[in-house]
Protein backbone atom coordinates (compact mmCIF):
# COMPACT_ATOMS: atom_id res chain seq x y z
CA UNK A 1 0.00 0.00 0.00
CA UNK A 2 1.21 3.47 -0.69
CA UNK A 3 2.41 4.68 2.29
CA UNK A 4 0.27 7.69 2.29
CA UNK A 5 -2.76 5.62 2.22
CA UNK A 6 -1.35 3.95 4.92
CA UNK A 7 -1.81 6.52 7.11
CA UNK A 8 -5.32 7.43 6.00
CA UNK A 9 -6.01 3.65 7.20
CA UNK A 10 -4.19 4.14 10.17
CA UNK A 11 -6.11 7.37 11.00
CA UNK A 12 -9.10 5.54 10.09
CA UNK A 13 -8.18 2.95 12.36
CA UNK A 14 -7.71 5.25 15.19
CA UNK A 15 -10.81 6.95 14.96
CA UNK A 16 -12.61 4.09 16.14
CA UNK A 17 -10.04 3.24 18.78
CA UNK A 18 -12.31 5.33 21.42
CA UNK A 19 -16.11 4.74 21.14
CA UNK A 20 -17.42 7.01 24.11
CA UNK A 21 -15.65 9.61 22.14
CA UNK A 22 -17.90 9.28 18.74
CA UNK A 23 -21.26 8.70 20.49
CA UNK A 24 -20.17 12.33 22.10
CA UNK A 25 -19.33 14.15 18.74
CA UNK A 26 -22.24 12.35 17.46
CA UNK A 27 -24.76 13.92 19.87
CA UNK A 28 -22.59 17.03 19.64
CA UNK A 29 -23.58 17.42 15.78
CA UNK A 30 -27.16 16.34 16.16
CA UNK A 31 -27.20 19.21 18.93
CA UNK A 32 -26.08 21.82 16.35
CA UNK A 33 -28.42 20.41 13.69
CA UNK A 34 -31.06 21.05 16.18
CA UNK A 35 -30.14 24.27 17.40
CA UNK A 36 -29.67 26.20 13.77
CA UNK A 37 -32.76 24.02 12.17
CA UNK A 38 -34.94 25.94 15.37
CA UNK A 39 -33.07 29.43 15.36
CA UNK A 40 -33.91 29.49 11.20
CA UNK A 41 -36.97 27.77 11.53
CA UNK A 42 -38.23 30.81 14.06
CA UNK A 43 -36.59 33.75 12.03
CA UNK A 44 -38.17 32.40 9.15
CA UNK A 45 -41.30 32.67 10.11
CA UNK A 46 -41.07 36.16 12.34
CA UNK A 47 -38.92 38.31 9.20
CA UNK A 48 -39.42 36.31 6.22
CA UNK A 49 -39.59 39.52 4.27
CA UNK A 50 -35.56 39.88 5.19
CA UNK A 51 -34.33 36.18 4.06
CA UNK A 52 -33.70 37.29 0.37
CA UNK A 53 -34.18 34.31 -1.64
CA UNK A 54 -33.87 32.09 1.49
CA UNK A 55 -36.96 30.24 2.35
CA UNK A 56 -37.63 28.40 6.00
CA UNK A 57 -37.58 25.21 4.61
CA UNK A 58 -34.33 26.02 2.09
CA UNK A 59 -32.77 27.53 5.35
CA UNK A 60 -33.40 24.36 7.48
CA UNK A 61 -31.89 21.98 4.84
CA UNK A 62 -28.75 24.13 4.28
CA UNK A 63 -28.33 23.87 8.50
CA UNK A 64 -28.32 20.17 8.06
CA UNK A 65 -26.32 20.28 4.66
CA UNK A 66 -23.87 22.65 5.94
CA UNK A 67 -23.41 20.60 9.06
CA UNK A 68 -22.97 17.27 7.55
CA UNK A 69 -20.50 19.12 5.40
CA UNK A 70 -18.44 20.14 8.10
CA UNK A 71 -18.22 16.96 10.25
CA UNK A 72 -16.75 15.67 6.94
CA UNK A 73 -14.28 17.50 6.87
CA UNK A 74 -11.77 16.55 9.45
CA UNK A 75 -8.86 17.28 10.46
CA UNK A 76 -6.37 16.65 14.07
CA UNK A 77 -5.89 20.22 14.71
CA UNK A 78 -3.42 19.64 18.06
CA UNK A 79 -1.59 16.84 16.22
CA UNK A 80 0.64 19.22 14.17
CA UNK A 81 1.50 22.01 17.85
CA UNK A 82 1.20 18.62 20.43
CA UNK A 83 3.91 17.36 18.18
CA UNK A 84 6.47 20.04 17.93
CA UNK A 85 5.93 21.04 21.30
CA UNK A 86 6.31 17.61 23.12
CA UNK A 87 9.26 16.79 20.30
CA UNK A 88 7.71 13.85 18.79
CA UNK A 89 7.80 15.45 15.22
CA UNK A 90 11.17 14.31 15.12
CA UNK A 91 9.62 11.09 14.36
CA UNK A 92 8.35 12.73 10.81
CA UNK A 93 11.19 14.31 10.00
CA UNK A 94 13.14 11.01 10.60
CA UNK A 95 11.59 9.06 8.09
CA UNK A 96 11.58 9.32 3.80
CA UNK A 97 8.31 11.16 3.29
CA UNK A 98 6.75 14.40 3.39
CA UNK A 99 5.36 15.60 6.32
CA UNK A 100 2.48 18.10 4.90
CA UNK A 101 1.25 14.86 2.56
CA UNK A 102 0.88 13.17 5.58
CA UNK A 103 -0.45 15.47 8.06
CA UNK A 104 -3.29 15.34 4.84
CA UNK A 105 -3.64 12.01 4.75
CA UNK A 106 -4.30 11.18 7.76
CA UNK A 107 -6.76 13.96 7.72
CA UNK A 108 -7.99 12.26 5.26
CA UNK A 109 -8.46 8.70 7.06
CA UNK A 110 -10.64 10.83 10.01
CA UNK A 111 -13.13 12.43 7.55
CA UNK A 112 -13.75 9.15 6.16
CA UNK A 113 -14.51 7.66 8.83
CA UNK A 114 -16.61 10.79 9.82
CA UNK A 115 -18.30 10.79 6.43
CA UNK A 116 -19.09 7.03 7.09
CA UNK A 117 -19.89 7.11 10.88
CA UNK A 118 -21.23 10.65 11.62
CA UNK A 119 -22.82 12.11 8.39
CA UNK A 120 -24.91 9.09 7.05
CA UNK A 121 -26.28 8.56 10.50
CA UNK A 122 -27.03 12.60 10.80
CA UNK A 123 -28.53 12.66 7.42
CA UNK A 124 -30.52 9.50 8.19
CA UNK A 125 -31.98 10.87 11.66
CA UNK A 126 -32.05 14.66 9.42
CA UNK A 127 -34.67 12.88 7.14
CA UNK A 128 -36.41 11.84 9.83
CA UNK A 129 -37.17 14.38 11.76
CA UNK A 130 -36.89 17.51 9.32
CA UNK A 131 -38.34 15.62 6.41
CA UNK A 132 -35.61 16.90 3.92
CA UNK A 133 -35.70 15.62 0.48
CA UNK A 134 -32.23 15.15 -1.21
CA UNK A 135 -33.91 14.11 -4.61
CA UNK A 136 -33.97 17.49 -5.80
CA UNK A 137 -29.80 17.83 -5.02
CA UNK A 138 -28.91 14.82 -6.86
CA UNK A 139 -28.23 16.64 -10.21
CA UNK A 140 -25.43 18.50 -8.14
CA UNK A 141 -23.93 15.66 -6.30
CA UNK A 142 -20.75 15.63 -8.64
CA UNK A 143 -20.25 19.50 -8.75
CA UNK A 144 -20.73 19.42 -5.24
CA UNK A 145 -17.98 16.82 -4.64
CA UNK A 146 -15.52 18.73 -6.81
CA UNK A 147 -16.16 21.40 -4.87
CA UNK A 148 -15.96 19.75 -1.51
CA UNK A 149 -12.74 18.23 -2.61
CA UNK A 150 -11.05 21.52 -3.31
CA UNK A 151 -12.43 23.17 -0.41
CA UNK A 152 -11.42 20.26 1.49
CA UNK A 153 -7.46 20.68 0.14
CA UNK A 154 -8.16 24.42 1.31
CA UNK A 155 -8.98 23.87 5.01
CA UNK A 156 -6.36 21.19 5.42
CA UNK A 157 -3.87 23.90 4.18
CA UNK A 158 -5.15 26.14 6.43
CA UNK A 159 -5.14 23.98 9.54
CA UNK A 160 -1.42 22.83 8.44
CA UNK A 161 -0.33 26.48 8.57
CA UNK A 162 -2.37 27.45 11.84
CA UNK A 163 -0.43 24.15 13.26
CA UNK A 164 3.07 24.88 12.22
CA UNK A 165 2.63 28.08 14.11
CA UNK A 166 4.03 26.22 16.92
CA UNK A 167 7.21 26.12 14.95
CA UNK A 168 7.51 29.77 15.75
CA UNK A 169 5.06 29.99 19.08
CA UNK A 170 5.03 27.74 21.61
CA UNK A 171 1.54 27.97 22.44
CA UNK A 172 -0.45 28.10 19.24
CA UNK A 173 -4.00 28.42 21.53
CA UNK A 174 -4.81 32.08 21.06
CA UNK A 175 -4.23 31.15 16.90
CA UNK A 176 -7.01 28.98 17.19
CA UNK A 177 -9.01 30.92 19.36
CA UNK A 178 -9.13 33.41 16.57
CA UNK A 179 -9.30 30.86 13.63
CA UNK A 180 -12.38 29.13 15.17
CA UNK A 181 -13.85 32.99 15.55
CA UNK A 182 -13.23 33.56 11.65
CA UNK A 183 -14.68 30.54 10.68
CA UNK A 184 -17.92 30.47 12.77
CA UNK A 185 -18.36 34.00 11.25
CA UNK A 186 -16.87 33.59 7.54
CA UNK A 187 -17.59 30.17 6.59
CA UNK A 188 -21.38 30.02 6.34
CA UNK A 189 -21.50 27.48 9.13
CA UNK A 190 -24.31 29.55 10.49
CA UNK A 191 -25.33 31.99 8.23
CA UNK A 192 -25.00 31.63 4.76
CA UNK A 193 -22.79 33.85 3.26
CA UNK A 194 -24.92 35.94 0.86
CA UNK A 195 -27.49 37.14 3.93
CA UNK A 196 -24.56 39.29 5.05
CA UNK A 197 -24.37 42.91 4.53
CA UNK A 198 -22.44 43.73 1.41
CA UNK A 199 -19.24 45.04 3.11
CA UNK A 200 -18.85 41.92 5.06
CA UNK A 201 -19.85 39.83 1.96
CA UNK A 202 -16.54 41.12 -0.30
CA UNK A 203 -14.47 41.02 2.93
CA UNK A 204 -15.53 37.12 3.23
CA UNK A 205 -14.97 36.29 -0.54
CA UNK A 206 -11.12 37.12 -0.03
CA UNK A 207 -10.71 35.05 2.81
CA UNK A 208 -10.75 31.48 2.44
CA UNK A 209 -13.14 30.33 4.91
CA UNK A 210 -16.45 30.40 2.72
CA UNK A 211 -14.74 27.92 0.62
CA UNK A 212 -15.02 25.46 3.30
CA UNK A 213 -18.92 24.94 3.78
CA UNK A 214 -20.74 27.53 2.43
CA UNK A 215 -19.69 26.93 -1.43
CA UNK A 216 -20.18 23.15 -1.27
CA UNK A 217 -23.44 23.22 0.37
CA UNK A 218 -24.93 26.17 -1.67
CA UNK A 219 -23.38 24.35 -4.94
CA UNK A 220 -25.09 21.01 -3.81
CA UNK A 221 -28.53 22.93 -3.00
CA UNK A 222 -28.57 24.12 -6.43
CA UNK A 223 -28.50 27.79 -4.66
CA UNK A 224 -28.62 30.54 -8.05
CA UNK A 225 -27.02 33.34 -6.29
CA UNK A 226 -23.92 32.21 -6.95
CA UNK A 227 -20.88 32.83 -9.01
CA UNK A 228 -20.81 30.83 -12.70
CA UNK A 229 -18.75 27.45 -11.75
CA UNK A 230 -15.60 28.92 -14.06
CA UNK A 231 -15.43 32.22 -11.56
CA UNK A 232 -15.51 29.81 -8.98
CA UNK A 233 -13.07 27.54 -9.52
CA UNK A 234 -10.48 29.86 -10.52
CA UNK A 235 -11.33 31.62 -7.15
CA UNK A 236 -10.72 27.77 -5.43
CA UNK A 237 -7.55 27.76 -7.73
CA UNK A 238 -6.23 30.92 -6.47
CA UNK A 239 -7.02 30.23 -3.00
CA UNK A 240 -5.16 27.09 -2.85
CA UNK A 241 -2.18 28.46 -4.68
CA UNK A 242 -1.98 31.10 -2.03
CA UNK A 243 -2.26 28.79 0.86
CA UNK A 244 0.23 26.61 -1.09
CA UNK A 245 3.27 29.50 -0.86
CA UNK A 246 2.31 29.94 2.61
CA UNK A 247 2.34 26.13 3.49
CA UNK A 248 5.67 25.93 1.83
CA UNK A 249 6.93 28.63 3.07
CA UNK A 250 5.98 28.45 7.27
CA UNK A 251 7.37 24.34 6.42
CA UNK A 252 10.96 25.04 5.67
CA UNK A 253 11.32 28.08 7.79
CA UNK A 254 9.50 25.93 10.55
CA UNK A 255 12.05 23.53 10.00
CA UNK A 256 15.00 25.80 10.46
CA UNK A 257 12.89 26.71 13.62
CA UNK A 258 12.81 23.93 15.62
CA UNK A 259 13.90 23.56 18.50
CA UNK A 260 14.24 19.96 20.56
CA UNK A 261 15.87 19.60 23.76
CA UNK A 262 16.73 16.83 25.65
CA UNK A 263 16.08 13.38 24.47
CA UNK B 1 29.86 6.10 7.99
CA UNK B 2 29.81 9.14 10.32
CA UNK B 3 31.98 12.14 10.46
CA UNK B 4 31.35 15.69 12.34
CA UNK B 5 33.53 18.57 11.56
CA UNK B 6 33.25 21.41 14.16
CA UNK B 7 29.54 21.31 14.06
CA UNK B 8 28.10 23.92 16.35
CA UNK B 9 24.58 24.12 17.21
CA UNK B 10 23.24 27.26 19.47
CA UNK B 11 19.57 27.84 20.64
CA UNK B 12 17.91 31.15 21.75
CA UNK B 13 15.74 30.75 24.52
CA UNK B 14 13.99 33.25 26.92
CA UNK B 15 14.97 34.68 29.95
CA UNK B 16 12.63 35.99 32.73
CA UNK B 17 12.61 36.90 36.80
CA UNK B 18 10.45 35.46 39.16
CA UNK B 19 6.99 37.47 39.64
CA UNK B 20 4.06 38.78 37.90
CA UNK B 21 5.70 42.58 37.02
CA UNK B 22 8.51 40.52 35.36
CA UNK B 23 6.26 38.28 33.48
CA UNK B 24 4.93 41.75 32.05
CA UNK B 25 7.86 43.57 31.89
CA UNK B 26 9.53 40.49 29.64
CA UNK B 27 6.24 40.67 27.17
CA UNK B 28 7.24 44.08 26.16
CA UNK B 29 11.21 43.41 26.62
CA UNK B 30 12.30 40.17 26.23
CA UNK B 31 15.46 38.99 26.93
CA UNK B 32 17.01 36.19 25.09
CA UNK B 33 20.03 33.39 26.23
CA UNK B 34 21.79 31.60 23.58
CA UNK B 35 22.37 28.35 24.73
CA UNK B 36 25.78 26.41 22.62
CA UNK B 37 23.87 22.94 22.56
CA UNK B 38 26.95 21.64 20.72
CA UNK B 39 30.31 23.77 20.32
CA UNK B 40 32.81 22.73 17.90
CA UNK B 41 32.07 18.92 18.25
CA UNK B 42 34.50 16.98 15.92
CA UNK B 43 34.46 13.42 15.73
CA UNK B 44 34.74 10.24 12.70
CA UNK B 45 33.27 6.41 13.68
CA UNK B 46 33.93 3.88 11.08
CA UNK B 47 31.83 1.57 9.52
CA UNK B 48 30.86 -1.19 12.19
CA UNK B 49 32.14 0.91 15.11
CA UNK B 50 29.99 1.18 18.42
CA UNK B 51 30.74 3.95 20.11
CA UNK B 52 29.25 5.43 23.49
CA UNK B 53 28.13 8.67 23.25
CA UNK B 54 28.28 10.20 27.35
CA UNK B 55 28.14 13.24 28.62
CA UNK B 56 25.83 14.45 32.00
CA UNK B 57 22.25 15.65 30.96
CA UNK B 58 21.65 19.14 28.67
CA UNK B 59 25.35 18.51 27.29
CA UNK B 60 24.29 18.06 24.29
CA UNK B 61 24.44 14.53 23.33
CA UNK B 62 20.51 13.91 21.74
CA UNK B 63 21.36 17.55 20.16
CA UNK B 64 23.89 15.80 18.36
CA UNK B 65 21.72 12.87 17.41
CA UNK B 66 19.35 14.93 15.86
CA UNK B 67 21.73 16.64 14.07
CA UNK B 68 22.91 13.85 12.59
CA UNK B 69 19.68 12.57 11.50
CA UNK B 70 19.09 15.56 9.45
CA UNK B 71 15.86 16.67 12.11
CA UNK B 72 17.87 19.71 13.03
CA UNK B 73 20.11 22.01 10.81
CA UNK B 74 23.83 23.04 11.82
CA UNK B 75 24.44 26.68 12.87
CA UNK B 76 28.14 25.55 11.64
CA UNK B 77 30.90 23.32 10.42
CA UNK B 78 30.40 19.86 8.28
CA UNK B 79 28.01 16.52 8.76
CA UNK B 80 28.31 13.83 6.94
CA UNK B 81 26.44 10.32 7.64
CA UNK B 82 26.98 7.08 5.02
CA UNK B 83 28.59 10.28 2.84
CA UNK B 84 25.22 12.10 2.84
CA UNK B 85 24.59 15.99 4.53
CA UNK B 86 21.39 14.68 6.67
CA UNK B 87 20.27 18.65 7.11
CA UNK B 88 20.26 18.97 2.97
CA UNK B 89 19.61 15.01 1.99
CA UNK B 90 17.28 14.09 4.94
CA UNK B 91 14.97 11.50 2.83
CA UNK B 92 18.01 9.92 1.80
CA UNK B 93 19.76 9.53 4.93
CA UNK B 94 16.46 8.49 6.13
CA UNK B 95 16.63 4.99 4.35
CA UNK B 96 20.42 4.42 5.68
CA UNK B 97 19.22 5.50 9.52
CA UNK B 98 17.38 4.23 12.05
CA UNK B 99 16.95 5.91 15.76
CA UNK B 100 15.79 4.74 18.65
CA UNK B 101 14.81 7.52 21.85
CA UNK B 102 14.43 6.07 24.65
CA UNK B 103 12.00 8.91 26.15
CA UNK B 104 10.22 8.56 23.28
CA UNK B 105 8.04 6.20 21.09
CA UNK B 106 7.83 5.88 17.42
CA UNK B 107 4.94 3.73 17.71
CA UNK B 108 1.53 4.73 16.88
CA UNK B 109 0.03 4.94 20.56
CA UNK B 110 -3.42 3.37 19.78
CA UNK B 111 -3.11 0.71 16.96
CA UNK B 112 -1.60 -2.22 17.66
CA UNK B 113 2.17 -2.50 17.31
CA UNK B 114 1.91 -4.31 13.92
CA UNK B 115 0.15 -1.49 12.23
CA UNK B 116 3.32 0.84 13.05
CA UNK B 117 5.64 -1.92 11.51
CA UNK B 118 3.31 -2.01 8.47
CA UNK B 119 3.24 1.82 7.83
CA UNK B 120 7.47 1.76 8.37
CA UNK B 121 7.27 -1.52 5.73
CA UNK B 122 4.82 1.44 3.05
CA UNK B 123 7.76 4.34 4.23
CA UNK B 124 10.93 2.49 3.80
CA UNK B 125 9.18 0.43 0.78
CA UNK B 126 10.70 -3.06 2.14
CA UNK B 127 10.01 -5.75 0.02
CA UNK B 128 7.68 -8.84 1.53
CA UNK B 129 10.52 -11.08 1.97
CA UNK B 130 12.58 -8.39 3.99
CA UNK B 131 10.06 -7.50 5.50
CA UNK B 132 8.85 -11.39 7.11
CA UNK B 133 12.10 -12.08 7.41
CA UNK B 134 13.37 -9.56 9.75
CA UNK B 135 10.33 -9.74 12.37
CA UNK B 136 10.65 -13.07 12.18
CA UNK B 137 13.83 -12.44 13.35
CA UNK B 138 13.01 -9.67 15.69
CA UNK B 139 10.14 -11.19 17.26
CA UNK B 140 12.09 -14.61 18.20
CA UNK B 141 15.33 -12.61 19.67
CA UNK B 142 13.76 -10.04 21.04
CA UNK B 143 10.43 -12.14 22.47
CA UNK B 144 7.71 -9.97 20.90
CA UNK B 145 5.34 -12.52 19.48
CA UNK B 146 2.82 -11.70 22.29
CA UNK B 147 2.99 -7.94 21.71
CA UNK B 148 2.54 -7.84 18.25
CA UNK B 149 -1.83 -7.21 18.31
CA UNK B 150 -1.45 -5.30 21.71
CA UNK B 151 -1.62 -1.05 20.98
CA UNK B 152 1.30 0.43 21.91
CA UNK B 153 -0.33 1.88 24.88
CA UNK B 154 -1.29 -1.23 26.80
CA UNK B 155 2.47 -2.09 26.54
CA UNK B 156 5.04 -1.93 29.60
CA UNK B 157 8.26 0.09 29.30
CA UNK B 158 10.39 -3.07 28.36
CA UNK B 159 7.78 -4.33 25.89
CA UNK B 160 7.55 -0.39 24.51
CA UNK B 161 12.18 -0.48 23.86
CA UNK B 162 11.56 -3.93 21.72
CA UNK B 163 9.53 -2.97 19.47
CA UNK B 164 10.82 0.35 18.86
CA UNK B 165 14.08 -1.44 18.53
CA UNK B 166 12.56 -3.62 15.95
CA UNK B 167 10.95 -1.20 14.09
CA UNK B 168 14.06 1.29 14.03
CA UNK B 169 15.73 -1.36 11.91
CA UNK B 170 13.18 -3.39 10.29
CA UNK B 171 14.63 -1.72 6.87
CA UNK B 172 17.87 -2.49 7.11
CA UNK B 173 19.75 0.70 8.26
CA UNK B 174 23.66 1.26 8.01
CA UNK B 175 23.65 3.34 10.68
CA UNK B 176 21.60 3.46 14.32
CA UNK B 177 21.50 6.27 16.72
CA UNK B 178 20.42 5.11 20.18
CA UNK B 179 19.07 7.86 22.66
CA UNK B 180 19.08 6.03 26.24
CA UNK B 181 17.71 2.60 24.75
CA UNK B 182 17.80 1.72 27.91
CA UNK B 183 16.43 3.95 30.34
CA UNK B 184 14.00 2.77 32.92
CA UNK B 185 13.91 -0.73 32.13
CA UNK B 186 14.78 -3.88 34.40
CA UNK B 187 17.88 -5.83 34.64
CA UNK B 188 16.00 -8.68 32.69
CA UNK B 189 15.02 -6.54 29.62
CA UNK B 190 18.03 -4.52 29.89
CA UNK B 191 19.81 -7.37 29.60
CA UNK B 192 17.87 -8.81 26.54
CA UNK B 193 18.10 -4.72 24.81
CA UNK B 194 22.15 -5.13 24.93
CA UNK B 195 22.26 -9.01 23.52
CA UNK B 196 20.70 -7.56 20.75
CA UNK B 197 22.41 -4.28 20.13
CA UNK B 198 25.02 -6.48 20.20
CA UNK B 199 24.04 -9.05 17.85
CA UNK B 200 23.32 -6.25 14.89
CA UNK B 201 26.20 -4.92 15.81
CA UNK B 202 28.60 -7.82 14.92
CA UNK B 203 26.33 -9.92 12.61
CA UNK B 204 24.74 -7.33 10.30
CA UNK B 205 27.61 -4.54 10.90
CA UNK B 206 25.46 -1.82 11.89
CA UNK B 207 27.38 1.20 12.49
CA UNK B 208 25.99 2.44 16.40
CA UNK B 209 25.88 5.33 18.54
CA UNK B 210 25.03 5.03 21.60
CA UNK B 211 24.07 7.47 24.35
CA UNK B 212 23.47 6.32 27.74
CA UNK B 213 24.15 6.97 31.75
CA UNK B 214 24.44 3.40 32.25
CA UNK B 215 27.64 2.41 32.73
CA UNK B 216 27.02 -1.58 31.88
CA UNK B 217 25.83 -0.49 28.79
CA UNK B 218 28.88 0.71 28.08
CA UNK B 219 30.73 -1.92 29.32
CA UNK B 220 28.45 -4.76 27.59
CA UNK B 221 28.69 -2.76 23.85
CA UNK B 222 31.06 0.11 23.53
CA UNK B 223 34.43 -0.59 22.54
CA UNK B 224 34.94 3.23 22.45
CA UNK B 225 33.59 6.33 24.12
CA UNK B 226 33.20 9.84 22.87
CA UNK B 227 32.36 12.12 26.07
CA UNK B 228 30.37 15.35 25.77
CA UNK B 229 30.42 18.00 28.38
CA UNK B 230 28.73 21.61 27.91
CA UNK B 231 28.83 21.02 24.31
CA UNK B 232 32.46 20.15 23.48
CA UNK B 233 33.76 16.44 22.85
CA UNK B 234 35.90 16.19 26.54
CA UNK B 235 37.00 12.35 25.44
CA UNK B 236 37.52 10.24 22.37
CA UNK B 237 39.28 6.92 22.72
CA UNK B 238 39.26 3.37 23.25
CA UNK B 239 37.24 2.24 26.86
CA UNK B 240 40.52 0.75 27.94
CA UNK B 241 42.20 4.10 28.24
CA UNK B 242 39.62 5.70 29.36
CA UNK B 243 40.20 3.94 32.69
CA UNK B 244 44.01 5.85 32.68
CA UNK B 245 43.20 9.70 31.78
CA UNK B 246 42.46 10.62 35.25
CA UNK B 247 45.13 12.96 36.91
CA UNK B 248 45.69 13.14 40.31
CA UNK B 249 43.42 15.74 41.13
CA UNK B 250 40.72 13.00 41.52
CA UNK B 251 42.03 11.00 44.40
CA UNK B 252 40.80 8.00 43.01
CA UNK B 253 43.42 5.09 43.65
CA UNK B 254 43.80 2.01 41.62
CA UNK B 255 41.11 0.25 42.41
CA UNK B 256 38.65 3.17 41.53
CA UNK B 257 40.25 3.63 38.73
CA UNK B 258 38.98 0.45 36.39
CA UNK B 259 35.41 1.32 37.39
CA UNK B 260 33.95 2.71 34.43
CA UNK B 261 31.10 4.31 36.80
CA UNK B 262 33.84 6.18 39.44
CA UNK B 263 35.90 7.15 36.44
CA UNK B 264 32.81 9.16 34.71
CA UNK B 265 31.62 10.46 38.24
CA UNK B 266 35.29 12.11 39.06
CA UNK B 267 35.34 13.36 35.43
CA UNK B 268 31.50 15.12 35.52
CA UNK B 269 33.01 16.90 38.76
CA UNK B 270 35.99 17.63 37.26
CA UNK B 271 34.23 19.55 34.64
CA UNK B 272 31.53 21.01 36.49
CA UNK B 273 34.03 22.35 38.84
CA UNK B 274 35.83 23.96 35.53
CA UNK B 275 32.08 25.35 34.45
CA UNK B 276 31.86 26.69 38.10
CA UNK B 277 35.45 27.97 37.74
CA UNK B 278 35.28 30.08 34.58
Amino acid sequence: MNVYFRFTSMSFQKALAYRLEYFVSLTTSFLYIFIFTSVWATVSAESPDNLGTWTGTTLVSYAILTTIVKVCMSRNDQMIPNKIRNGDIIFDFLKPYSYPLAYAFDSLGGSIFQAFAKAIPLLIISILIYGISLVEYLPNVFLFLAFYSLGYILYLMVGYVLGSMAFFFTDVFGFYLLYYACTTLFSGAIIPVDLFPDLLKTITVYTPFPYFFYYPTSILMGRGDLPTTHYLLLTYISQIAFWLIICRIVYLQGRKKLEILGG
Amino acid sequence: MIEMENVGKQFKSRERNPGMLSSVHSLFFPKYKIHKAVDAVSFKIREGELVGYIGQNGAGKSTTIKLLTGILTPDSGKIRVGGLDPSKERKKNAYQIGAVFGQRTQLWWDLPVIESFLLIRSIYKISDRMYKENLDHFIEILDMKDILKTPARKLSLGQRMKADLAASLLHNPKVLFLDEPTIGLDILVKEKVREFIKFINEKNKVTILLTTHDVGDLEALASRILLLDSGKIQFDGEIDSFHSILEEGHNLNEDEKKDLSTVIKALYRQNAQVQLNS
